[in-house]
C-alpha cells in the first residue's frame, strides 16, 4: 500500500513541480517577448529581465527595506496570533461574549484599512505600533474565527464521555477542545500568513520612514517601475515564506492529521 | 444496587416537545449484568445518560446503593462507555486508555504504567503505542471498554457498544466480553438492540416500548455462570433469543 507506483509518483512530480514552472516561464517569456516587439516605455511596463537586472542593482536598499517589514512582520504577526488565540478561548468560554464581540470581529474586516491607516498614524504615530495594528486588522479575524470554529466543533457525545471521566472544565479544553481545534486555528493562521506582509505594507504607506511599501511608494513616484516590481516580488516572496512556515509548522504540530487511514 | 424509579423524562418544549420515557422503572442488583433492548429512538440511550448523571430526570427517582444522588455526583458513580470509541487521534492508544485515570489525578507515568498492565489482558498487548486509526473496529472497542474499566467502578452503563461493528467483528467481541466479564465482574447495564446480544452477555433483558419509552417486559436470562464464547449457541438460549426477538418485533409493529 505505501509504495507508490512510477508512473502515478511521475505524474505527482510534473503536477507539483513541472506544470506551475511552465506556465509560470511562458507567462514570462510571453511579457518579455511582448515588451521587445511593442517597444513599451520602461516607466510604463518594464520587461522581466530588466526587472530582474535592475532590482539586483538595488538588493542592497530592498533589503534593508525588506528586513524593516519582516520585523514589523514579525511582531505583528505574533501578536495578532496570541490576542487572536486568546479571544477565540473567549468566545468558546462565553456565550453572551461570543454575541456581543462576534457582529465587531466580522464587522473589523470590512473596514477599509488604507483609509484607516493614516488615522493609525494621528493615534499612534510614526512608531512600529500603527503597524502592529494594521498587520493585526489583517490578519486576526481568519484565526479568531478558525479557532472559535474548532473548538466548537468538539462534539456533545466527546463532552458527555468526559464528563463521565470526571474531568473539568479545564481539562475538557486540554485533552480534547484545544487539540480538536488546531486544525481549524492551522487553516486561519494559513489564511493569515498570507496578508500578513500585506498589512505591513499597508501600514507603511500610511506613514513610515522605512520598509518595503515605503520603497515601493518611492519607486512608483520617481517612475522606477522596475524596481516597483521587484519590490512585489519581495512581497509576494516574504508571504509565501510565512505561509510555508506555517504549513510547516502544522506538519509538526498536527501529525496525526497528517497521517491518513490506510482502509 | 440501582433503581430507576417511574422516571419521566421530555425534551424541547411547545410544539417541538417530544416526551422521551415515561413512567421508566427498572432495577439492576449488585453483579448483575442487566441488557436494555428496544427500537431504535425509543429512548433506552437517553435512558443511559439519565443514570450516568449526564442529564437530570423531570420525574421519579434514581436510587444508587440506597441514595438518590443528583446528576451531577452520578457522574462519578458509573464507568460510561459511549457507542463511538471515541478515541483521539492526538493521542496513542495507550495515552487514551490512561485519560480516565490522568483526569482522575493519577500521574501520567502511573496512569501508563496501570493501563498498559492490562493491554495484553484485553488483547491489546502490542499496541500501545499505535495512533487509533491504526487499530481494527474491534481492538477500538476493546481500548474504549479499558478506558472505561480502567476507572475502577463497580458499575458500567454500556450504550450499544458493538453497535457500529460488522456482524463478525461483533459476534468476536461478545464472546470476548462474556468471557472477560467471568474475570472481571461488577454490575452492568447495557443497552442494545440485538436481542442475541442482550441473552448472550446478560442475566435479565428490561424490553423497551417506542417513544415514549417505557419497560414493556422483563425477561430472566436462566444460562449458566461463568458464560462461554457459546453460552448464546444452546437450544436454551435460542429459545429466549426467539422470544425476544418475537418482543421487539411485535413492538414495532405496533
Amino acid at each position: 500500500m505505501r509504495r507508490i507506483s512510477s508512473v502515478s509518483s511521475w505524474w505527482r512530480w510534473f503536477i507539483d513541480v513541472v506544470a506551475p514552472v511552465s506556465v509560470t516561464l511562458v507567462v514570462l517569456i510571453g511579457w518579455q517577448v511582448y515588451v521587445w516587439l511593442s517597444d513599451i516605455r520602461p516607466e510604463v511596463l518594464p520587461g522581466p529581465i530588466r526587472i530582474v537586472r535592475e532590482s539586483v542593482e538595488s538588493a542592497g536598499a530592498i533589503w534593508e527595506h525588506a528586513l524593516v517589514t519582516m520585523s514589523e512582520v514579525g511582531a505583528g504577526f505574533a501578536i495578532s496570533i496570541v490576542c487572536a488565540i486568546a479571544l477565540g478561548m473567549l468566545l468558546d468560554l462565553s456565550a453572551p461574549i461570543r454575541r456581543a464581540l462576534y457582529p465587531l470581529i466580522v464587522a473589523s474586516q470590512t473596514v477599509p484599512i488604507p483609509v484607516v491607516a493614516p488615522l493609525m498614524i494621528v493615534w499612534f504615530g510614526f512608531g512600529i505600533l500603527p503597524k502592529i495594528i494594521v498587520i493585526g486588522l489583517f490578519t486576526f479575524v481568519p484565526i479568531v474565527l478558525g479557532f472559535a470554529a474548532g473548538l466548537a466543533s468538539t462534539e456533545r457525545p466527546t463532552l458527555d464521555l468526559m464528563r463521565t471521566l470526571g474531568a473539568s472544565r479545564w481539562q475538557v479544553y486540554r485533552y480534547v477542545k484545544i487539540p480538536a481545534a488546531l486544525p481549524d486555528l492551522f487553516t486561519g493562521l494559513r489564511i493569515a500568513a498570507i496578508y500578513a506582509v500585506l498589512g505591513a505594507i499597508f501600514g507603511e504607506l500610511a506613514g513610515a520612514t522605512d520598509g518595503l511599501g515605503i520603497f515601493l511608494e518611492q519607486s512608483r513616484l520617481s517612475f522606477r517601475t522596475d524596481l516597483v516590481f521587484g519590490a512585489i516580488f519581495v512581497v509576494a516572496l516574504l508571504s509565501y515564506l510565512l505561509f510555508l512556515a506555517v504549513v510547516l509548522l502544522e506538519r509538526r504540530a498536527i501529525p496525526w492529521r497528517f497521517q491518513r487511514r490506510e482502509t | 444496587m440501582l433503581s430507576v424509579e417511574a422516571v419521566d423524562k421530555t425534551y424541547g418544549s411547545g410544539a417541538e416537545q417530544v416526551e422521551t420515557l415515561r413512567g421508566v422503572s427498572l432495577t439492576v442488583r449488585d453483579g448483575e449484568f442487566a441488557a436494555l433492548v428496544g427500537p431504535s429512538g425509543c429512548g433506552k440511550t437517553t435512558l443511559l445518560n439519565l443514570i450516568a448523571g449526564l442529564d437530570e430526570v423531570d420525574a421519579g427517582r434514581i436510587i444508587v446503593d440506597g441514595e438518590a444522588p443528583p446528576a451531577a455526583e452520578r457522574l462519578s458513580r458509573f464507568g460510561y462507555m459511549p457507542q463511538q470509541d471515541m478515541l483521539f487521534p492526538w493521542r496513542t492508544v495507550l495515552e487514551n486508555v490512561a485519560l480516565g485515570l490522568e483526569i482522575q489525578g493519577e500521574r501520567k507515568s502511573d496512569a501508563q504504567a496501570r493501563a498498559a498492565e492490562l493491554f495484553p489482558q484485553f488483547g491489546l498487548g502490542g499496541f500501545e503505542h499505535r495512533r487509533p486509526h491504526e487499530l481494527s473496529g474491534g481492538m477500538r472497542q476493546r481500548a474504549s471498554f479499558l478506558r472505561t474499566y480502567l476507572l475502577g467502578r463497580p458499575f458500567l452503563l454500556l450504550d450499544e457498544p458493538f453497535g457500529a461493528l460488522d456482524a463478525i467483528t461483533r459476534g468476536h467481541l461478545q464472546a470476548w466480553l462474556a468471557e472477560t466479564w467471568n474475570r472481571i465482574g461488577g454490575s452492568a447495564l447495557l443497552v442494545t438492540h440485538d436481542p442475541h446480544e442482550a441473552v448472550a452477555l446478560s442475566d435479565r433483558v428490561f424490553v423497551m416500548s417506542p417513544r415514549p419509552g417505557r419497560i414493556t417486559r422483563v425477561l430472566d436470562v436462566d444460562l449458566p455462570r461463568p458464560r462461554t464464547a457459546r453460552a448464546a449457541e444452546t437450544e436454551a438460549a435460542h429459545q429466549l433469543i426467539d422470544a425476544l426477538r418475537h418482543e421487539t418485533e411485535s413492538i414495532e409493529v405496533l
